[in-house]
């Protein structure tokens, strides 16, 4: 009995040297990270999850994925890909932050099995509104430039039309004044 | 609503009551009671059971040890009475209990679906007592709704609210519904010989 109950002890504290390092090592991670139940209710988030988007445990657990994500249609698109894919990559998507803003997210997802059926999902995210915004004011710059060398192109083809333009009307005056100087020779010899 | 106090008597009677649980509950009451009331609520609540001599040392408790059942329930009356909680605030500590414990993301062998979680009730009460029984008596996934019996526990009235909130929250992240029911139809407090909760999913 004592040596069950030795053994019991034993279990009991491996267990909690488990859960402790699972605890620290969710909580130490700097990106965003969420478990899904398999009907893709909030189970569990991390410290990054709560700094980036403000909501805690206590806001957000067991409410549906889909209530943190502004694109309804896009998340609903996921969960079915999900379904039949059991991982997804690269999925950007609007997340409303708790206090209402809007931010752009990369997102990851992959399903937990268990004994071949989906025993839930884990998702991570990396807030891409800085480099999307970096991206924005590049092909912003970009369009500006582009239409700034389409208008120097466009003067650059009207000056060339007009300086070929008066080289052609040179050519032909040349050709008339030579006509006319024959002609007045011709004339001159038959006085 | 009239001030509620833990007295002496509360504590000599609900301690004399046996069964354990694991610690994981007291850690996850302790959460709640940490991110509603701060630490200052915390050393409060060390105070009075130092006090009341509640024998529990809050400082060691650990997810997976095993811990009077008594303590755990002396720990959420307490918690009612430094946060002055109502009854809708016990039912909402009951599904925080849900959603800040970290053996619950553990065990998803048992979230797997509604069907899965009504099937393993009994198994996932054993993952977390050892005392009473949790029987699912009726239930109809398509007609959407279940029957569960909670039999060997009685320790105070205010953990019926608190087991309605825990049942409400599993129910609600393994069926995916929007609308849940849960109503205590059977009480040990009120003479029946269990108690049993009509749970129903929409």
């Amino acid at each position: 009995m004592k040596e069950k109950e030795g053994e019991i002890k034993k279990y009991q504290d491996e267990l909690n040297e488990l859960i402790d390092y699972i605890n620290d090592f969710f909580n130490f991670l700097p990106i965003p990270v969420c478990d899904l139940s398999s009907t893709f209710y909030i189970i569990q988030i991390n410290k990054a999850f709560e700094k980036l988007t403000g909501f805690d445990a206590l806001d957000i657990t067991g409410s549906s994925i889909e209530e943190i994500f502004s694109e309804k249609e896009k998340i609903k698109n996921i969960i079915s890909l999900l379904q039949k894919n059991h991982e997804l990559q690269n999925q950007e998507l609007i997340l409303v932050k708790k206090n209402g803003e809007e931010i752009i997210v990369n997102t990851f997802w992959a399903a937990r099995i268990k004994n071949e059926k989906v025993a839930g999902f884990f998702l991570a995210f990396i807030d891409v509104t800085p480099l999307k915004k970096i991206q924005q004011e590049m092909e912003e710059k970009i369009r500006l430039s582009t239409q700034d060398l389409k208008e120097k192109i466009k003067e650059l083809e009207e000056f060339h039309k007009i300086a070929i333009g008066r080289e052609l009307k040179m050519i032909e005056l040349k050709e008339e004044i030579k006509k006319l100087k024959e002609e007045l020779e011709r004339l001159k010899k038959k006085t | 609503m009239e001030k509620f106090y833990v007295t002496e008597e509360d504590v000599a009677q609900i301690l004399k009551i046996p069964g354990n649980v694991k610690g994981t509950i007291i850690l996850t009451n302790l959460e709640y009671l940490r991110k509603k009331g701060g630490e200052s609520a915390i050393e409060k609540l060390k105070e009075r059971i130092k006090e009341l001599e509640i024998p529990i040392d809050l400082d060691n408790v650990k997810h997976a040890s095993m811990y009077p059942e008594a303590v755990s329930v002396l720990i959420v009356l307490l918690i009612k009475e430094i946060l002055n909680l109502d009854e809708r605030e016990i039912f909402e500590m009951g599904k925080a209990a849900v959603k800040l414990s970290p053996i619950t993301k553990i065990l998803t062998k048992f979230f797997i679906s509604i069907d899965v979680v009504l099937k393993k009730a009994p198994e996932y009460w054993k993952e977390y007592f050892d005392f009473g029984e949790l029987e699912v008596t009726d239930y109809n996934i398509e007609k959407k709704y279940a029957v569960v019996r909670l039999k060997g526990y009685k320790f105070h009235p205010l953990l019926c609210i608190y087991h309605a909130g825990y049942f409400y929250q599993i129910g609600k992240i393994t069926s995916g519904a929007t609308k849940i029911i849960i109503e205590e139809r059977k009480c040990a407090f009120r003479g029946d010989p269990f108690d049993e909760f009509y749970f129903a999913w929409e």
